[in-house]
């Protein structure tokens, strides 16, 4: 190929290439837009000087409160991708004390099939959050109205700076990427209590669709109501079972999962869930594994009970060396384990009392007391889990308080994400969060954690791996087309055919496997050795367009006459 | 992680004694606080919250932890052939504060009233 040639073909594709860059630049990831409804003074209006923090750079409140909400927009905005704007519609007001802000999705839909290459629903029956919907829609479905819905606390007093050095107050920017979370879909739409999904129970939603129970062996969509209801406070066992995920779970998640096992009798033998204490080491330091021996105390002004460890135990020859068994009540947690401790027990368990019957294991707080001789791990158990082991101790009960070095914290020993399940019931908080056990901590577990980053994608967090689970599909030039399908993952979206500076006039056409007219015309001229074998095959393209009805013959020859033109430029 | 199993667990155990589905579905149930969750505006300090603060907050809580009732959500079918239903941001999770021992912050998202309710230390108040 001569020299000359090569130069002109070079900036043939040169031209369609910065009509791709150009193209990707503008329009690439997705566009997130803050709707402010506040009127004026108040919320993001509110005129009240500051001065710069962290990196917000706004001079007044207002003004720092929508740069910090535009933020965390874009930084989903550059993680996910969509062709439609994304319309948060926000505002803050004087909530309730304890009320941060809330956020969800305003609309859902199912059924939708997809404008030209987009794909639509992929599941029918299956209900998907507004934006989501409309990112493979390819088009607003819900175009009279916002996406997401946001509001705020003006009462509280937010870190409003952008570098996460937030100090003891909550990160406003971490509390927005999590809840702007949950308006993108992370979350069912189920009923918890009853099983039943959002428009009936011929329905489900996409999240879902990957909630897997290890119990059933089935995902919620394939199980009946009452196991649904079942499987959301299966503690340890509903797990998430798209791909993405579990392919990130190894570069997020540390080994070493702490669990509470009866390893004897068989009756009772299984993993239990359990509260931790806010004082002594932690479970797994060291790991314990000893027979239980439920504690004996006198019946006093302390404790009423024998069985609540609230003075020094009477039979501490049968503790020594083993783990103490407590019941919760009258006294607190600390004491009761700082009891144990001076019995010589290896570890305590303290499990509900009648009045906490219901309940799930406490957390332990410390008394500012008595936690600071506690040597021994403690841990909690339900009612029923306690009284489960008492029946048993006659027969001997063995346990162990360990760290499995073979499990990630926050992921079963398939290495399957779990979801946050608690038994009883914790209200909504539960399914739409992963579980509180996890190490690292992740954005979307139902506290959030002060450590957290800004980062959304493994190695720091699985909640952008999630959303690739559920449908929200890389696609860099927003044709519809998911990355890994497309023949032209960053096609050229010019308006119409064009060889250097000779405009054809003809519109160039998305085509089947996302590419575009143009990008087929760029292949051929990268590959073409001379300017017949351009001409040519931009020739045998044109044809096989009007062949199909893409263009008329007027057109064809327009591009072949283009075509022929651009070589003796 | 372990404040966040501590949180988990002690949320729940409020939700056994303080507020039942039953009580949060009443609008006409009172609450009291047990917990300092306001903030005082003379001291700066955390102290529990007044009758109107309870009010208040119930108020809100429960408008924000409202769930939408399939049957009467305004569907329409679009040009995709699908059906879009209005959910108003009432699937919404809610982001709750309250102070530690330590006198930081501990938070928690939520997606009912009850839960809501359980670990600001609302319960229903049998006085009155």
């Amino acid at each position: 190929m001569s020299k000359e040639y090569s130069t002109k073909l070079g900036a043939l594709a040169l031209s369609l290439m910065l009509g791709v860059m150009a193209y990707g630049q503008a329009t690439a990831d997705a566009t997130i837009v803050i709707v402010n409804l506040d009127g004026p003074g108040e919320g993001f209006n509110d005129p009240t000087p500051t001065t710069a923090v962290g990196g917000n750079t706004g001079k007044t409140l207002g003004e720092q409160r929508l740069i910090a909400f535009q933020r965390a927009a874009d930084i989903w905005g550059e993680t996910l991708d969509s062709n439609v704007v994304i319309r948060i519609q926000a505002a803050f007001n004087p909530l309730g004390p304890g009320i941060l802000g809330s956020a969800g999705a305003i609309s859902a839909s199912r059924d939708f099939s997809g404008i030209g290459q987009h794909p639509g629903a992929e599941f029918p029956a299956t209900w998907y959050g507004a934006a989501l919907a409309n990112k493979r829609a390819g088009v607003d479905l819900d175009p009279a109205g916002n996406d997401i819905n946001a509001q705020f606390s003006s009462n509280f007093n937010f870190y409003l700076g952008l570098n996460n050095q937030h100090g003891a107050n909550p990160d406003l920017l971490v509390v927005l990427l999590h809840e702007f979370a949950h308006g993108l879909n992370f979350q069912t739409f189920y009923d918890r209590t009853t099983g039943v999904s959002f428009g009936g129970v011929q329905f489900t939603d996409i999240y879902a669709r990957y909630l897997f129970d290890r119990t059933f062996g089935l995902t919620w969509p394939d199980m009946k109501k009452k196991d649904v209801a079942a499987s959301a406070i299966n503690f340890g066992n509903l797990v998430w079972s798209g791909d993405t995920v579990t392919e990130a779970v190894p570069d997020v998640l540390d080994f070493g999962s702490p669990q509470v096992d009866v390893l004897s009798p068989p009756a009772i033998a299984r993993t239990y869930q359990f509260g931790t204490a806010a004082f002594g080491p932690s479970v797994g330091s060291p790991n314990v594994t000893d027979p239980v021996v439920a504690a004996q105390d006198a019946a006093n002004t302390a404790g009423p009970a024998t069985t609540d460890g609230c003075t020094a135990f009477t039979n501490v020859p049968a503790i020594a060396g083993n783990i103490a068994l407590i019941e919760r009540g009258t006294c607190g947690f600390a004491l009761k384990a700082r009891n144990a401790t001076n019995a010589g027990a290896s570890a305590v368990i303290i499990y509900n009392n009648v009045a906490n019957a219901a309940g799930a294991p406490p957390g332990m707080a410390d008394d500012g007391i008595n936690g600071a001789f506690v040597t021994i791990p403690a841990v909690s158990l339900t009612r029923a889990d306690g009284l489960a082991i008492v029946g048993e101790l006659a027969n001997g009960v063995t346990a162990r308080l360990i760290v499995d070095p073979n499990v990630r914290a926050g992921a079963d020993p398939e290495g399957r994400a779990r979801l946050y399940a608690p038994n009883p019931l914790v209200g909504g908080s539960s399914v739409s969060h992963y579980d509180s056990v996890a190490s690292r901590n992740l954005l979307m577990e139902p506290s959030i954690n002060p450590d957290l980053t800004h980062d959304v994608s493994a190695p720091h967090d699985l909640t952008h791996e999630l959303f690739l689970d559920i449908g929200w599909f890389p696609d860099s030039d927003l044709d519809g087309v998911a990355n890994d399908l497309d023949s032209q993952a960053n096609s050229d979206f010019t308006p119409r055919i064009a060889f250097g500076g000779i405009d054809t006039g003809v519109p160039s056409q998305l085509l089947d496997g996302g590419s575009t007219m143009s990008d087929l015309i760029a292949d051929v001229a990268a590959a073409a050795q001379n300017d017949r074998q351009f001409v040519d095959a931009v020739t045998r393209l044109a044809e096989g367009w009007r062949k199909e009805g893409r263009i008329t013959q007027a057109q064809k020859d327009a591009i072949v006459s283009a075509a022929a033109g651009s070589k003796t430029q | 992680m372990r404040h966040a199993l501590l949180g988990m667990a002690s949320c729940a155990l409020a939700l056994s004694l303080g507020v039942g589905a039953a009580d949060a579905a009443d609008n006409s149930v009172k609450f009291k606080a047990t917990r300092d969750i306001a903030v005082d505006s003379v001291t700066g300090k955390f102290r529990k919250p007044n009758t109107a603060e309870i009010e208040k907050l119930v108020g809100d809580l429960r408008a924000m932890t409202k769930r939408p009732v399939a049957a009467a959500m305004t569907s329409t079918a679009g040009d995709t052939g699908g059906i879009t239903a209005k959910l108003d941001g009432e699937f919404g999770g809610v982001v709750l504060a309250r102070p530690r021992a330590d006198g930081s912050l501990e938070t928690r998202c939520v997606f009912t009233f009850e839960e809501g309710a359980a670990f600001l230390g609302l319960v229903a108040d049998a006085t009155t």
